[in-house]
């Protein structure tokens, strides 16, 4: 938006009182030498401040070069296309009589002798060409007394109201921040181009001029204050840490056993084993406590282990019981399609847990979050799948067959069943017997609720 | 408890089970090389380690032993060498990915616990995590004393990650293990015999007793308790208990690898910050910035650091300079030096990118230098606020330059990309937006614990009914309570819910002065939304709001804003603090010298009142209702110091003699309220601290309004 010093100094030269001789004409052509398209409304608003401090522009005469150069740029367009037409709206404008203050308030732009307002007026006409064969000093003398004086704007005015009604109400109430403050104690000495000169360039040039400022109203706009929060800071506290490069110390302890139990294991996912291989396979993990752990059951394969050897999977789980993964096998369980061997694991586990619960409290958490679940997947199977009825009494018997009996050889599943519910009577019998000696009260009031569900099923 | 599992681990004995794949001429050779390395024969044991290796080739685990023992003939400083080995052993072992998930890994749990340690002690902590939680899913089969390593390794990373809920988590585990254990030993399950496990019983016991003793005094826990008394804020017993430690007897960092002394400082200077001593806490930062520069240097920092070699293993640790730059940071801030702030808080942010109120100092930073605050003075850059820009020409050519305010809060730092870190407003608009995406969705939360509420009291009537666990809706929950901040703390809901507040006011005042309206309007707009709102954010939300719907020339919505009953409160935050308080310490008092005030902004209702009193004057104005501005103005200023009177205050007569046509009387106002050029007398903008300096004269501002 800023002049250079050197436009501006080009800028001066054309406005200055001695170009006053020169025709408009030919400061038209000097200004086109000097100042380009792109520089037109740079100049013009400079123009419009030098308009609006009668201070720096005093004479008639360098008005009336600034008014026709404002003209003079966008001569070539419509006139309210113009964007300095509210100046001369403005200035045209008849004021009322009487309110001579509000004159010199409103805008800053003082008025105008009454040759002016008549060149101005011939401008928004068709101007003659003759009139810019004239100096601006011969204008300035002219007598206009007995010219026609006012010249219809109202056109002029409607055009720029439209446009003004589009601008933000904020852009409008704007005064330009350039305040005159004549020192009433200097006495007017006469105008000094040079010095006026200096106070324009100073106004005009630079970064951020003052040109370039305005006055409006403006918000008090206070910063937010600082986040206020407390332990912010970083406390540093010594731990010192006790963390060591370890020697691997199952170098060279490799066992050949783990192979073979592996290649079972694949199997027991596939199809179920022979009794050899389960018996064999049991026996390992009965030595080995840890063993179920290398053998590569995830979760993931646990559905496979159920549906093809219910009976490993029971121990294994059994096994991994004290595993902090076992939730994640439970829920594995649970949520997996429902048939009769998956019935009989989840209900064996929730037997066994059972004794295991009323000697050791650790666990309670997994387990009530197993129970949970446990009891749902019975309800649900005692009304979708009467036929087949879970053995829940001789799930109670695993308390007892765990430790002390050997383990059933598996059988082809048509007869498993039936196996089952045969020779449980007995068996029934002991659980009930197993439960009653547990006294904690959380047990008993199990208890009363398997009893119930048994009395459904 | 730390040392007693050192002893343990040094005395790990063999495990015997029978094995059929190795011959006993093996089996002995690798008993007596780890006879040898824990008796810290090296050499022996490299030998030992080197005969094996020609009987059989297969087992990669005789290779890692080998490079076990040379890092430990080192003195521990090859860590990159022994990370390079570990890594190819690794892809030897996973030539085959398939088995990612399975147990098999059980095998190889010390090849990862070892590559873990290393990422541990290079800082890189989440990878240390996945390769720690990995070996933690399959602890039971692991030797008991592995798996506590295991454990402890693992709460120590959660604890330098800050996520503490998994390592209390962790810890209850440890202590069932540990119990676990020693049941074991007294069944006689396992094949030793029930002798052995009395005597390790007795002493332990009689190690506690004597561990007991020392930990009293040792600096960790004297560190710790001072820790303690900081955060109920005994501040002065924080300080004489950090001194009581012994700071000058401590092993150095490269033993350690940690530096005492610069924590003893760091600490000092937290406390200090704590008290709003901000002089004393930035005296005592700087010189733990110097301790651990000095500790550096004596490392050997520059140079091999990238190597990872030359230096022992533990003192890769030692280095803590971005948690002083961030504790320094803060304090600069706090003092009113925020380009210095910046500079530190800059290169902390690097480390500590996932901490949403770290994004927010900075961006409080780059606000702070750019209202012009007392930095920008004493480099003599042009006055920021005033009312009287500048004075042109002389007598009868004066002129008055009025200053712009919108000109000076609107900043542009032109050809700079806004990415590039300068405190400039468009930089602190990118580090907010970091902000508030790092804090968690607000509605989701709601939500969510809405939910877990609902769960629990479900399954708090109805025992056994319910399906969802409450153990694992509870973890998820205790998962989303905390936000990680680190290097300090993590955040709390209620502290995420204030800070975002904060960020929100920001946002919008950031907003504003970079000409961003709508995003300005947004922000105040959610920002007035939020439910624990403080009153002084409030009032600057109504304002933000208030200008952003001027500049969006929607002013009866904005006047709507600027309603004077709106403020009724101008504390800031501190709200839940008390709260907390109540609960967790009421029973003990605190003392009362500790913690500061809440404070307040502005500084009284009634100054919060008037400044949306003349911005209510401001908007009237602009719908040309000069009356009911001039209204306004005179209630606003009656109800102020008139030394505390804003320039825009004061602007906004002087534009309503001007619209009026007084243009004398104006000038007036201006000449009463500033005398000409304001080199020297400037408004200072930090309401904070000062009440709002001067206008320099006494004015009779409102004598003035009335004529």
């Amino acid at each position: 938006m800023t002049l250079a010093p050197k436009e501006l100094s080009n800028l001066l030269s054309i406005i200055s009182e001695e170009a006053c001789t020169n025709s408009f004409e030919s400061l038209s052509t000097h200004f086109h030498h000097y100042f380009g398209k792109a520089e037109h409304f740079r100049v013009g608003s400079v123009l419009v401040m030098l308009l609006q401090q009668p201070d720096l522009l005093p004479s008639s005469s360098q008005r009336l070069i600034a008014l026709y150069l404002l003209w003079e740029m966008y001569r070539t367009e419509p006139l309210a296309a113009n964007p300095f037409a509210a100046v001369f709206a403005h200035l045209l404008n008849p004021a009322p009589a009487g309110e001579e203050q509000e004159k010199v308030l409103s805008g800053f732009l003082p008025p105008i002798t009454q040759p002016e307002k008549f060149f101005l007026s011939q401008l928004m006409l068709a101007p003659p060409r003759d009139l810019f064969k004239k100096t601006p000093r011969q204008v300035s003398c002219m007598d206009v007394g007995n010219m026609p004086q006012s010249v219809d704007i109202s056109g002029l005015q409607l055009a720029l109201a439209e446009r003004q009604s589009e601008l933000p109400t904020q852009s409008k109430a704007s005064f330009p921040s350039i305040l005159n403050d004549p020192d009433p104690d200097s006495s007017n000495s006469g105008f000094d181009s040079s010095v006026a000169n200096q106070i324009i360039e100073s106004l005009v040039t630079g970064p951020r001029p003052p040109l370039e400022s305005h006055f409006r109203p403006e918000f008090i706009r206070p910063p937010p204050p600082l986040h206020v929060c407390e332990d912010e800071l970083a406390w540093l506290n010594p731990t010192e840490p006790d963390h060591s490069i370890q020697w691997d110390r199952s170098m060279c302890v490799k066992n050949s056993t783990g192979v073979e139990i592996k290649r079972i294991m694949s199997k027991a996912f596939k199809s179920p084993l022979s009794a050899q291989q389960q018996s064999q396979l049991l026996a390992e993990l009965e030595k080995d406590p840890k063993l179920v752990y290398h053998i590569g059951l995830s979760p993931v394969k646990l559905p496979d282990l159920v549906e093809n050897n219910p009976l490993v999977a029971i121990e294994m789980l059994l096994k991994l019981m004290q595993s902090s993964q076992i939730t994640e096998y439970f829920s594995v369980l649970v949520n997996m399609d429902m048939s009769l061997h998956s019935m009989e694991v989840v209900n064996r586990i929730v037997w066994s847990v059972w004794s295991v619960s009323s000697c050791s409290r650790s666990s309670g958490t997994r387990l009530s979050m197993f129970r949970t679940s446990s009891s749902r997947f019975r309800l649900s199977a005692s009304s979708s799948a009467a036929s087949a009825r879970p053995p829940a009494s001789s799930a109670s018997s695993r308390l007892w067959t765990l430790e002390k009996t050997p383990l059933r050889p598996n059988l082809p599943n048509n007869t498993r069943h039936r196996c089952y519910t045969g020779g449980t009577e007995a068996a029934a019998k002991r659980g009930r017997f197993a439960l009653m000696h547990t006294r904690s009260v959380p047990v008993h009031h199990r208890r009363r609720r398997l009893c119930s569900s048994e009395e459904i099923l | 408890l730390l040392f007693i599992f050192k002893s343990e681990q040094n005395e790990a004995k063999h495990d015997g089970s029978p094995s059929l794949g190795m011959t006993d001429q093996e089996k002995e050779m690798a008993a007596s090389a780890y006879e040898a390395f824990t008796a810290g024969r090296c050499d022996e044991a490299l030998r030992h380690l080197e005969a094996l290796q020609e009987l059989t080739k297969e087992d990669y685990k005789i290779a890692m032993n080998k490079a076990v023992v040379e890092f430990y003939k080192s003195g521990q400083t090859t860590t990159g060498l022994l990370k390079q080995t570990l890594m190819s052993m690794k892809n030897q072992v996973h030539t085959s990915a398939e088995d990612v998930d399975g147990l098999d890994d059980v095998e190889n749990s010390f090849l990862y616990y070892n590559q873990a340690i290393i990422h541990y002690y290079m800082r890189q902590f989440s990878d240390a995590i996945c390769i720690g939680e990995k070996l933690y899913q399959f602890l039971e089969p692991f030797e008991e004393k592995f798996a506590q390593s295991v454990c402890f390794l693992l709460v120590d990373l959660y604890l330098l990650t800050f996520q503490p809920e998994k390592a209390l988590h962790l810890l209850t585990v440890l202590d069932k293990l540990s119990v676990q254990g020693s049941n074991k030993n007294g069944k006689g399950e396992v094949d030793t015999n029930t002798k052995d496990g009395g005597n390790q019983k007795a002493e332990l016991a009689a190690m506690i007793e004597a561990a007991k003793s020392k930990i009293h005094q040792s600096a960790p826990s004297l560190f710790l308790k001072s820790n303690f008394e900081y955060l109920r804020g005994n501040y002065r017993k924080a300080v004489k208990l950090l001194n009581s430690s012994n700071i000058a007897e401590h092993a150095g960092p490269i033993k350690t690898g940690e530096c005492v002394r610069c924590m003893f400082w760091n600490n000092l200077g937290c406390i200090h910050f704590a008290m709003g001593k901000h002089n004393l806490g930035i005296f005592y930062f700087k010189k733990a910035l110097q301790e651990n520069d000095h500790t550096c240097a004596q490392l050997g920092d520059g140079s091999n650091a990238k190597k990872f070699t030359g230096i022992p293993m533990c003192a890769l640790l030692a280095n803590k300079r971005y948690e002083l730059l961030y504790n320094c940071g803060i304090q600069l801030l706090h003092i009113g030096r925020p380009l210095a702030a910046f500079e530190c808080l800059m290169e902390a942010v690097q480390v500590y990118h996932f901490n949403p109120r770290l994004w927010l100092r900075l961006a409080e930073c780059c606000i702070s230098a750019n209202k012009g605050g007392s930095e920008q003075e004493s480099k003599g850059l042009p006055c920021k606020k005033g009312i009287v820009q500048s004075v042109v020409g002389q007598g009868y050519h004066r002129k008055i330059i009025l200053a712009s305010q919108s000109m000076q809060n609107t900043t542009y730092s032109e050809g700079q990309s806004a990415a590039i870190p300068v405190a400039s407003m468009e930089f602190a608009a990118i580090c907010l937006r970091n902000a508030l995406l790092l804090l968690p969705e607000h509605q989701q939360q709601e939500l969510k614990t809405e939910n877990s509420s609902k769960n629990s009291s479900q399954s708090g009537s109805t025992e056994s009914g319910s399906e969802n666990s409450d153990a694992c809706s509870g973890k998820g929950q205790d998962a989303d309570k905390f936000l990680s901040a680190a290097p300090s703390s993590p955040l709390r809901k209620q502290e995420v819910e204030n800070l975002r507040c904060s960020i929100l006011a920001c946002s919008s005042y950031v907003a504003l002065a970079l000409g961003d309206n709508l995003i300005a309007l947004n922000h105040a707009e959610k920002l007035l939304h939020q439910t624990k709102l403080s009153g002084s954010l409030k009032f600057l939300g109504h304002l933000y709001a208030a200008e952003a719907l001027i500049s969006l020339d929607r002013i009866s919505d904005a006047i709507a804003h600027l309603n004077p009953e709106n403020v009724s409160d101008v504390s800031v935050g501190m709200l839940m603090n008390e709260q907390d308080q109540g609960s967790d310490k009421g029973d003990e008092p605190v003392e009362s010298s500790g913690k500061q005030t809440p404070l307040c902004y502005p500084s009284s209702v009634t100054s919060a009142r008037a400044m949306m009193l003349f911005n209510l004057g401001s908007a009237y104005c602009l719908r040309s209702e000069y009356d009911k501005a001039r209204k306004c103005l005179t209630q606003a200023a009656s109800m102020m110091n008139s030394k505390e009177i804003p320039p825009e205050a004061i602007l906004l007569g002087v534009y309503l003699e001007l619209q009026n046509g007084n243009t004398q009387l104006a000038l007036q106002i201006i000449k009463r309220n500033q005398l000409l050029p304001t080199t020297q007398q400037r408004v200072s903008p930090d309401f904070r601290k000062k009440p709002i300096q001067p206008l320099q004269l006494p004015s009779s501002f409102t004598q003035i309004q009335r004529k």
